[in-house]
């Protein structure tokens, strides 16, 4: 009696097993063939791309092409460094600060696509929130000044925005009259994370504000406070007047002048899709969607660009301005 | 049945605490530490969102590489750990010290740094990721990027958990097998193999465990094909932890299912 029920046992195992064998090599087989392409034979074009362009590219601009694409995202400094070492072969890059292709990338062009800004976003459901609120636009900076205001920022050893956190505060004590000296005062050590952890405390409620950009904000929904143009260094206007006055040194020694936030990008191989995808990415309307901020003239060459490059990407804009 | 009565009226004249007892709550308190964290995210989440994501053939996508290359792993890990475990537990060398070392070296190690190891070696720039890369074999940004990924950082677990599990067979009675002819394999397969399968079973379940949670290395190594965790991540990065939720409910619940069919089909397979 126990046999025959150890057999029945035996025999159902059996068959289960073959039938996960089964799904298992199908799955496998679907899984191989699938990978490589997965649009009708038509290879993606890949791209390696700042972490703050991550929801714009594939929810932005992937509706807006017909040719499927890739996206990587890290930070800037991740995309140059991998790229340095060969660990990535993408067809396109685009960096939240085009200062990096003036140094660890050097290409011999790209396109200055779009700018940024910095904002202030705070959780309104926080009192330390809810002072920034209500201190508005004009007067932020008190409450953060009080120590039971707990601020986040991210590392300037670490990624541009952490400089650029600094830049906006040194220039809000020149462009605030009452202000005290906010970059001497505001930043201590505690408020530095990551960027993602940053995001983390900050929508756990464990932070009461953040300094973060602009399409961020936007993209998930905070509530932010947007600062005058002259110190969210989002407006080329301000470029010499303003942002140009500050600066901050990283630890290898390099002095970073304050600019207007600009995002670059550039080509690596060069196809049809691939020149189709850089003509939307460069001039789309998915960006405003995202939240990014595109006061100057966009976008803008620097370097030698390849005529057929300039060809698809003029062509691209004459049909979002007709 | 009559002795369990008697032991259970002797309980209840005697409510003192017995060690068992005392046991379940220390236990008690770490089992709420692990739950906390899993509730939380589950509540965090309605039901509809996580269907709302399950439709999205980004995330089926990345729960059948997950639950592929998790297996392929397993498999992989189990079939070349074993007979290392093996020799580990039974080998008379001083050597057996350091090849632990080297076993247990991929689990000091955080992952990320694992990861770009890993890419010092199999990179798009490396002698063996540019060979493999000409034969139509990419290491990096592929399933097999993924698999390698996952293979350095779980592996360890089924090969420290088995290598136990061989040193706790009583040794006479491989001997008894050996001294009624039986070769080596014979006796392995007969009588070490079967005695330590539970240990190896928990080896296993660990590995898969680690493999289908695995983040740090795969994202150096790999991407794409995305798995759920980096999912998860991509998720985060473009809209914060309320998208990111759902999708970390789905690999939950994937990781707890396969675990399940595993120790179904697994269970005392001597048996």
């Amino acid at each position: 009696m126990a046999d025959q029920r150890r057999g029945a046992a035996d025999r159902s195992r059996r068959a289960f097993l073959r039938t996960a064998g089964l799904v298992g090599t199908g799955a496998l087989a679907g899984c191989l063939t699938g990978g490589t392409d997965t649009n009708g034979g038509r290879s993606p074009v890949s791209i390696l791309a700042a972490g703050s362009l991550q929801h714009a590219l594939e929810h932005g601009l992937q509706p807006a092409v017909d040719v499927p694409i890739q996206v990587e995202a890290h930070g800037s400094a991740t995309v140059a460094r991998m790229l340095a070492e060969g660990q990535r072969d993408p067809d396109i890059v685009a960096v939240a600060d085009t200062a990096l292709f003036a140094g660890p990338l050097s290409p011999p062009w790209y396109a200055v696509f779009t700018s940024n800004a910095v904002v202030l976003a705070y959780n309104a459901e926080t009192d330390g929130g809810e002072r920034i609120a209500a201190a508005g636009p004009e007067r932020w900076y008190e409450p953060l000044l009080d120590e039971t205001v707990s601020l986040g920022r991210t590392d300037p050893e670490q990624d541009p925005l952490g400089y650029r956190t600094l830049f906006t505060l040194a220039l809000a004590s020149r462009y605030y009259e009452d202000a005290p000296d906010l970059r001497e005062r505001v930043p201590t050590r505690e408020q530095v994370y990551p960027e993602t952890a940053l995001l983390s405390q900050f929508e756990t409620g464990s932070i009461d504000a953040a300094v973060a950009y602009r399409n961020m904000a936007v993209e998930r929904g905070y509530d932010y406070l947007a600062l005058p143009a002259q110190i969210d260094l989002s407006d080329p206007a301000h470029a010499t007047e303003w942002y140009g006055t500050v600066a901050y040194e990283l630890p290898s020694g390099q002095r970073i002048r304050g600019s207007p936030i600009s995002y670059g990008a550039t080509l690596r191989t060069s196809s049809d899709d691939v020149r189709s995808v850089f003509a939307t990415l460069t001039t789309g309307q998915y960006l405003a969607d995202a939240g990014f901020l595109r006061r100057g003239q966009f976008p803008r060459f620097e370097g030698t660009v390849p005529d057929p490059v300039r060809d698809a990407v003029s062509a691209s804009t004459t049909t979002v301005v007709s | 049945m009559a002795t369990e009565t008697t032991t259970q009226a002797r309980t209840r004249r005697l409510p003192s605490l017995d060690w068992l007892t005392l046991a379940l709550a220390l236990g008690a308190l770490l089992i709420v530490y692990y739950l906390a964290p899993l509730a939380s995210l589950v509540l965090s989440a309605s039901p509809t969102e996580v269907a709302g994501r399950l439709a999205d053939p980004a995330v089926q996508r990345a729960a059948a590489t997950s639950l592929l290359s998790a297996t392929i792993t397993t498999v992989l890990s189990t079939v070349l750990g074993l007979p290392l475990a093996y020799w580990l537990a039974r080998a008379r060398t001083p050597w057996t010290t350091v090849v632990l070392a080297a076993v247990v070296l991929p689990l000091v190690l955080p992952p990320t740094v694992g990861g770009v190891v890993l890419l010092t070696v199999v990179g798009p720039n490396t002698l063996v990721g540019e060979t493999a890369a000409a034969a139509g074999l990419p290491l990096t940004r592929s399933l097999a990027g993924v698999v390698l990924a996952q293979t350095f950082v779980a592996s360890p677990f089924v090969v420290v958990t088995a290598k136990a599990a061989f040193e706790r067979v009583d040794r006479t009675l491989e001997h008894a097998a050996r001294t009624l002819g039986k070769d080596r394999w014979t006796t392995v397969r007969t009588v070490t193999l079967p005695l330590a399968a539970p240990g190896i079973l928990a080896g296993i379940t660990l590995t898969f465990a680690r493999s289908i949670g695995e983040f740090g290395a795969t994202m150096l190594v790999a991407y794409y094909p995305r798995t759920m965790p980096v999912e998860i991540w991509v998720s985060f990065v473009s809209l914060g932890l309320d998208h990111a939720y759902p999708v970390a409910i789905l690999l939950v619940v994937l990781a707890v299912g396969a675990l399940l069919v595993l120790h179904t089909v697994a269970a005392n397979p001597w048996d």
